[in-house]
């Protein structure tokens, strides 16, 4: 894919392998300032380790990954938010400690009067108090989500954001996520659900067996596949390689 | 307030928040003082415990002297009273008395004591216990015995009480050493040894567990998107410290308060006068600061390796056993020349600190060599902190225990370089 100065994020000839087996290979895209990007595949096919990859928490074999025209770092001055696959939080410690904790890692001004806010938006302020392992597994997931977004990142990469989420939650996250992008967030969305990837997203990136099977926005993905619908199109790639499992 | 602060402040903070952190911290003073109570309610006289035994003055004391050994059966007694032991006709009637309580102690000298030497010592305690000692009464007949019969010159020779008066000069400039001043150097590296096997003893499990904390809640890939890893570790390594100092603190201040009531109510049984040397106890404090850092880093290194607490705590007792390794060699420090396995475990980074304590207290440790030591201990810190900013670069998110030590200590990517 060709890159213009507009693309914040930049993945060229990437490829990594583990224990000898490769994972992905000679993978390129670019994602444009300010849209939202769907990067799609079955179970075990190379997203998350690709983000781990742009975010530099896996070496690459091969290739370049970079954000805002340099490898990520922390301190940089392009803002990222990840909320990861693998969920975590200091369980023994409060919501409340845990999100100002994180709040002042990112650099955000008053922390404690911005977590207070998320938590009442989010309908959880009540547990401000309560210990993380005390909490259900959506309002973890809230929390994990608050500490994502609570610096406003540029970039903000959710690897399935809304699994395990009831209808509601999974609502109330969208707007979330849609709030953000008018505010010019860069989004890099990764789902099985292919109606959130047709409500948001402005491009996609279908990855199979590490290597890209099919990109670009919606309509021309559909127009490689006769114009079905993307659940279809997904069916159609990965139908015959069920049951892989994450790297 | 940079990164690292602010991983130092959440560390300490949720640790002093923690009621384990004050129970692990305040039980041993809180045992020690319990201990003083007691004693000091019970009106425990330990040096006067040690050497007068049991209180005869107000026992019946009774004795058969079959030998006809003893000049007289009187004897002053813990209360600076004369008491005189009864005399028996024979063993028997001596030993049923003390059967039908009509006496308290009684003592038979056999025929031939002057061949076995024996004293037969027959009692029925009431309530006390059957340890307490009840052969002063009998060692000040036999004492006075034989005082009658020797000399008082002769008598303090066969009984070891020449008194020894020792004066020792300096190898450097033959002045005479002050032997409150010696002990007191040997006090110090004493004191720095002891505290050091308590940080060791006390925290090795909390440091390694820290370190895993991340990896085991799945928070590696949320937190590394906020700070770099060497700001993390660093913080992580500082806020240990600054933790087991503290700790620290709690169990020494209270000793030092503890020691001086146990002085005011006579329960300790020596009385230390010591004369504290600033640049020497500069030295070692600095030692165990330094040598604190060097085993916080090993075990940051441990933690970062393994994936869960419970690996953590397997690779720890191999450190616990290279950080203890001098005391399994303590006599090759008893020598007034070290010999080289004792250079070699004063100059191992693991061993140095306890190694280096230990020769501080034989007094074999000459100041350049400390502060050699000091060098080695803070270099070998400092590269295990780096080698645990490493190590958790690449093993932040391993799924397994395993670990692939050929990516491990690849070529880091530059993103990780500080």
């Amino acid at each position: 894919m060709p890159t213009t100065t507009k693309n914040i994020i930049e993945v060229k000839k990437f490829s990594i392998s583990f224990g000898g087996k490769t994972v992905i290979k000679d993978l390129s895209f670019s994602v444009e300032q300010g849209e939202t990007f769907g990067l799609l595949g079955s179970n075990g096919c190379g997203k998350t380790t690709t983000i781990r990859a742009l975010l530099g928490l896996y070496r690459p074999d091969h290739g370049k990954l970079t954000i805002g025209g340099k490898p990520f770092d922390p301190n940089g001055t392009i803002k990222v938010g990840y909320l990861p696959e693998e969920r975590g939080l200091y369980k023994k410690e409060n919501v409340i400690d845990t999100m100002v904790y994180f709040g002042r890692l990112k650099g955000i001004e008053k922390p404690h009067e911005w977590s207070i806010n998320y938590l009442k938006r989010v309908g959880i302020e009540k547990f401000a108090k309560t210990k993380v392992e005390k909490l259900s597994q959506g309002m973890q997931q809230k929390v994990q989500l608050g500490i994502t977004i609570m610096n406003e990142p540029d970039v903000l990469i959710l690897d399935e954001p809304t699994k395990g989420f009831d209808p509601v939650n999974r609502r109330l996250l969208m707007e979330i996520i849609e709030e953000l992008h008018r505010k010019g967030s860069t989004i890099i969305l990764i789902t099985h659900y292919m109606d959130e990837v047709e409500k948001l997203c402005d491009h996609i990136l279908l990855l199979k067996d590490g290597v890209a099977r099919a990109s670009g926005s919606i309509e021309d993905v559909r127009r490689q596949f006769h114009n079905s619908s993307l659940d279809q199109i997904f069916v159609d790639i990965y139908g015959e390689q069920e049951g892989t499992q994450n790297v | 307030m940079s990164k690292t602060l602010q991983v130092i402040r959440f560390e300490v903070v949720r640790s002093l928040k923690k009621p384990s952190f004050w129970l692990a911290a305040l039980l041993v003073p809180i045992m020690l003082g319990f201990y003083i109570f007691i004693a000091a309610m019970a009106g425990y006289d330990a040096g006067e415990s040690l050497e007068a035994g049991i209180d005869t003055s107000n026992m019946t004391l009774g004795i058969y002297d079959e030998a006809k050994c003893l000049a007289i059966k009187t004897f002053i007694n813990s209360k600076e009273e004369k008491q005189e032991l009864k005399d028996y006709p024979d063993k028997q009637s001596g030993i049923n008395d003390v059967q039908n309580k009509k006496l308290d102690v009684f003592y038979y000298l056999p025929k031939n004591f002057d061949k076995e030497h024996k004293v037969e010592i027959y009692i029925k305690p009431k309530s006390a216990s059957v340890l307490d000692d009840y052969t002063n009464p009998i060692r000040s007949l036999l004492s006075a015995t034989a005082l009658s019969e020797v000399s008082e010159l002769n008598f303090a020779i066969i009984t070891g009480a020449v008194n020894f008066e020792t004066t020792t000069y300096s190898a450097e400039d033959n002045h005479e050493v002050d032997m409150n001043e010696a002990v007191s150097q040997i006090a110090i590296p004493a004191i720095g040894l002891a505290l050091f096997y308590i940080l060791i003893v006390v925290l090795g499990n909390r440091l390694t567990a820290a370190m895993v904390e991340e990896k085991e809640n799945r928070i590696s890939e949320l937190i590394l998107t906020s700070i770099k890893p060497v700001n993390l570790i660093v913080g992580k390594i500082i806020s240990l410290m600054i933790l087991g100092i503290i700790q620290l603190a709690v169990l020494i201040i209270p000793l030092i308060i503890a020691y001086f009531v146990a002085r005011n109510y006579n329960a300790v049984p020596f009385n230390l006068t010591l004369k504290f040397d600033g640049v020497l106890i500069a030295e070692y404090a600095s030692l165990l600061l330094f040598s604190y850092f060097l085993f916080t880093s090993l075990c940051v290194v441990i933690g970062t390796m393994a994936s869960s607490a419970k690996d953590a705590n397997s690779f720890m007792s191999v450190i616990i056993i290279l950080t203890i390794l001098p005391i399994f060699f303590i006599s090759s420090f008893t020598n007034h020349e070290p010999q080289a396995f004792t250079y070699f475990l004063s100059y191992f980074p693991p061993s140095a600190p306890l190694a280096l304590m230990l020769r501080g207290v034989f007094n074999t440790l000459p100041t350049w060599e400390l502060l050699l030591g000091l060098v080695d201990i803070i270099i070998f810190g400092i590269l295990s902190s780096r080698l645990a900013t490493y190590i958790f670069c690449r093993n932040a998110i391993a799924a397994g225990p395993k670990i692939d030590f050929r990516k491990l200590f690849g070529s880091p990517r530059n993103t990780w370089k500080k």
